[in-house]
């Protein structure tokens, strides 16, 4: 099960919204006992109920692991600058790297 | 060494002065070698009136230093999470408990603070601040942004923040690295105590 987060994000892109809100306008919180929406202010969008969080499950799982193969994809490229120098000196051998990371690494 | 002759009847009060009375009655007397105990009292003129005063008064207490016992595991993504600080070093005032620091004292009060996280990357941060009353405080709210790949975060702060007796201080954090995370114990810790002279 995804943490609050990717629930939540996955119900705002199901209804239009982005994860920006989470900028200034859904604050989520644990005290202690577990993550909770401390606050809500998302514009034309009630907060989502425990059900509709629940329904945004499998979404989220799969946002979820598709950021986890995303940072891994980043990290494997490497450093831009170094990038910069492969392409400048043999676009083509960086272009199947690439491609090598990605097919190593498929997103959901 | 002139002498006062007593009178009948004792001395009447507030007759005894500081011409009456040599340095030796302090230089005389035992040293005491270690701190003051807060229970301790010294003779002082409030106005010119004599009063005692309870050496606590001049301590910097309520005071505190705690730390975690252990790694803070499932710090989720992107979510304000209370550190638990279980471990105290010191709580002088026994005013801390539950990871809170309530003073009992009014005052205020000098508050250090901070935590770190391991692993996040470019582009990622980390924010450590303080809740008063369950809500943030504004106040030496530290964010670290991270420009390299597996950066390590290490913040810590410090503010001012008036308290009254039941007020209560918590620390939080929140990271932005994507998964759960966790808050390393060699590195959290909060620490505080009253100032003297503000109020």
């Amino acid at each position: 099960m995804a943490d609050l987060y990717w629930k939540v994000k996955a119900y705002l892109e199901a209804n239009n919204k982005t994860e920006s809100e989470f900028n200034s306008n859904i604050v989520l919180q644990n005290d202690g006992s577990g993550d909770y929406i401390r606050t809500w202010n998302v514009d034309g969008l009630t907060k989502p109920t425990d059900s509709q969080l629940t329904s945004a499950d499998t979404q989220a799982t799969k946002d979820y692991n598709n950021n986890r193969i995303k940072k891994t994809r980043k990290k494997s490229y490497g450093d831009i600058g170094e990038q910069l120098d492969e392409i400048y000196k043999d676009i083509d051998a960086w272009k199947a790297r690439i491609k090598s990371i990605k097919d190593a690494n498929p997103k959901e | 060494m002139s002498k006062t002759q007593i009178v009948t009847g004792g001395i009447a009060d507030d007759a005894v002065s500081e011409e009456h009375i040599d340095a030796t009655a302090i230089t005389g007397t035992t040293a005491l070698t270690v701190e003051p105990a807060t229970t301790d009292e010294i003779l002082i003129s409030d106005a010119g009136t004599l009063k005692r005063l309870d050496l606590s008064l001049l301590m910097n207490q309520p005071s505190f230093f705690v730390v975690p016992s252990g790694n803070q595991t499932s710090i989720a993504n992107n979510t304000w999470t209370k550190l638990t600080l279980d471990s105290e070093v010191f709580d002088a005032g026994g005013t801390f408990a539950s990871s809170k620091f309530t003073p009992a004292i009014s005052g205020f009060y000098v508050i250090h603070f901070g935590t770190y996280i391991a692993g996040l990357d470019d582009g990622e941060n980390l924010n450590v601040i303080l809740y008063k009353n369950g809500s943030s405080y504004g106040y030496g709210h530290q964010s670290g942004y991270v420009s390299t790949t597996n950066g390590d975060p290490l913040l810590t702060s410090s503010t001012v923040i008036q308290l009254d007796t039941d007020d209560y201080v918590e620390l939080y954090c929140k990271h932005n690295e994507g998964s759960a995370q966790t808050a390393y114990a060699a590195n959290t810790f909060m620490f505080g105590y009253k100032t003297l002279g503000t109020l």
